[in-house]
């Protein structure tokens, strides 16, 4: 029984870049960028019609 | 239902399943049936995750909660797109790397194999009840509206998923909801276009979105920090962040979405893309229910929107009472059109000043109508109190059968049966994977042939399949259906999300250590629910960190006993 007692180390996975972008760090602060923008939308779309 | 919407109906679910069947029959080995050999590309994986979280469930409850209590349930998927980052950052590569079947099978490599079982377990118990929700749910309401026979109902759904899960395992899934989900987006931008087209012709959208705001329904983020809220911006980015975080993290139903992808990079761009399109779906969705309480301020909605419950209490000792409120109610609605009209005319003069007034009288009448509602509510309870008298999810399909032309009311009862069976077939599927790989291959049969594996897969299927439809015969209520299993979820996710991140970021943690925590995590959730009103989202946060606090601070006291 394996019993490794440590974590697990994801540094030995081989990347492939994303399609889209020059780094997976642009398409992660894509998404991010995303929902902020989405939630100054929503309190704007709050605001201005209540 | 005309001869046309049964055509629509019938012809769009039989497609899918035919089709979904035929493309994907023959699956040779385990590998192929329960990960598609690993072959699927971003977009099927991300439409498939999409598919299986957004079940009959949320196009039926969705509405009828913006309806009722406005947008505010769109902050509950704040924290997803942050979830859908760090899954991409760590999870996904380790679980790629290991070449696991089950999510499961990864806590035996870091810990040891109780803790595999433990949480395999309790995957099967939470997920094998939602299953049998996802029959139910539908099944219920569309047995009541259109006074289909409940069982039938249950059983045609379960069926036509056990039928293609079966023959073709995790890539008829992903194929079928591949189809399911067009219907799914075609059919809701239909309604959406029908609800603000039906307005009279002097109401414009802006008008719209004007009374569904100063009505409180356009309420969409709440920035007050108050934990007994059950949605405001906080409780959905940190309770909904580790929410999403074990739902997509943890549960093999989609886990084994993500598993499927070709390589680490279509499975991120998989979750990735659901986390970018997962709010501005549910934003649509909600925003239907908004338009809709607009709508029923020109159009008479019915006193009570779950009518064979309502006709039921008229046949008992209630009926005078009903009837006087009936005619009260139409009375009222009168009232508050025409006070609805003049909010509309005090806009197109843009004068704040009348508006706000008009506005007032609107509200006030608005209460008015809303007290005779309360009032029938109560004369159905005194009737069979019993009764489930939240309608709220009978709202959207009102519209769809009082409104909508002949062809889109089939189209759209095709919406809900897709969203039903694209959840449940997932979720069959994950619970199939999950007691092959993580219970009978491990314990029963270690050694066996490729092709008995597929057998004892398919017919795992098919008896998870046979559960699920027998508990939707005998699901009682639980609130509204949408937070019911939501609740459910709640119950065990932040537990198995804690083992998790142990395994993932805590060192020196052994499987007794963390057994005990989890076991500890797990009866204190149970008494949260039972005993405290502390609102369900947080129940991920707390059970969570009632497995990751304890194990850090042991964690730091064998290393420095090592170091000593």
């Amino acid at each position: 029984m394996k019993n490794q007692e440590e974590p697990a180390k994801n540094d030995e996975v081989k990347n492939d870049p994303p399609p889209f972008l020059k780094s997976w760090k642009q398409l992660y602060a894509i998404v991010i960028g995303e929902l902020v923008v989405l939630i100054v939308l929503f309190y704007w779309i709050t605001i201005y019609f209540s | 239902m005309t001869l046309l919407d049964w055509f629509v109906l019938g012809g769009t679910l039989l497609f899918i399943v035919v089709y979904g069947t035929w493309k994907t029959k023959g699956s040779k080995d385990i590998q192929s049936y329960l990960l598609g050999n690993k072959e699927a590309q971003w977009f099927t994986v991300a439409l498939s995750i999409m598919a299986t979280q957004a079940s009959a469930i949320t196009f039926l409850s969705a509405p009828g909660q913006a309806f009722s209590d406005g947008m505010r349930f769109i902050q509950f998927y704040f924290g997803l797109p942050l979830a859908m980052v760090f899954l991409s950052v760590t999870l996904v590569p380790i679980y790629h790397k290991l070449n696991i079947y089950t999510a499961y099978e990864y806590l035996e490599k870091r810990f040891d194999y109780r803790i595999r079982v433990l949480t395999a377990l309790l995957f099967l118990i939470s997920r094998g009840l939602a299953a049998g929700f996802t029959i139910f749910a539908p099944s219920l309401i569309l047995s009541s509206l259109l006074g289909w026979d409940i069982y039938f109902t249950n059983l045609i759904i379960g069926f036509l998923v056990i039928i293609y899960t079966v023959s073709g395992g995790t890539k008829a899934v992903s194929q079928t909801q591949k189809y399911q989900m067009g219907v799914i987006v075609v059919g809701m931008f239909i309604a959406g276009v029908m609800v603000v087209s039906l307005l009279p012709n002097q109401v414009t959208f802006g008008d719209a979105l004007n009374i569904a705001g100063k009505m409180g329904r356009l309420n969409v983020v709440d920035l007050e920090f108050d934990p007994t809220t059950k949605y405001n911006i906080w409780t959905g980015i940190i309770g909904g962040f580790f929410l999403a975080l074990s739902y997509f993290g943890t549960d093999q139903s989609q886990v084994q979405r993500y598993l499927s992808g070709s390589s680490v990079g279509q499975s991120r761009l998989g979750l990735l893309f659901n986390g970018m399109m997962k709010i501005p779906m549910q934003f649509a969705i909600l925003f239907i229910g908004a338009m809709l309480y607009v709508f029923y301020f020109f159009f008479q909605p019915p006193v009570f929107f779950n009518q064979v419950l309502l006709e039921d209490a008229k046949q008992t000792g209630q009926v005078v009472q009903l009837e006087k409120l009936d005619k009260d109610y139409s009375k009222a609605f009168f009232d508050r059109k025409e006070k609805a009209f003049k909010v509309v005319a005090a806009l197109h003069k843009d004068d704040d000043e009348s508006v706000d007034q008009a506005i007032e009288d609107l509200k006030t009448s608005d209460q008015n109508l809303n007290d005779i509602r309360e009032q029938t509510i109560s004369s159905i309870k005194e009737a069979s109190p019993e009764a489930d008298t939240n309608d709220t999810n009978y709202v959207f399909l009102n519209f769809v059968l009082d409104y909508l032309p002949p062809g889109l009311i089939g189209l759209l009862i095709a919406v809900i049966l897709s969203a039903s069976m694209s959840s449940t077939s997932s979720e069959l599927n994950a619970l199939a994977s999950t007691t092959l790989i993580d219970i009978y291959k491990r314990y029963y049969k270690t050694e066996g042939s490729d092709r008995h594996y597929l057998n004892v897969s398919k017919l795992m299927t098919v008896v998870w399949g046979i559960y699920a439809i027998i508990f939707a015969m005998f699901a009682n209520r639980l609130g509204t259906l949408i937070e019911g299993v939501n609740i459910l979820g709640s119950l065990v996710y932040g537990t198995i999300l804690g083992v998790f991140l142990v395994a993932f970021f805590v060192k020196n943690v052994n499987g007794t250590m963390i057994l005990f925590a989890a076991v500890f995590s797990e009866i204190v959730i149970l008494y949260c629910w039972q005993f405290t009103e502390i609102p369900f989202l947080w129940y991920n946060v707390i059970g969570c960190l009632l497995v990751l606090i304890p194990s850090y601070l042991y964690s730091i006291a064998i290393g420095t006993k090592q170091k000593s």
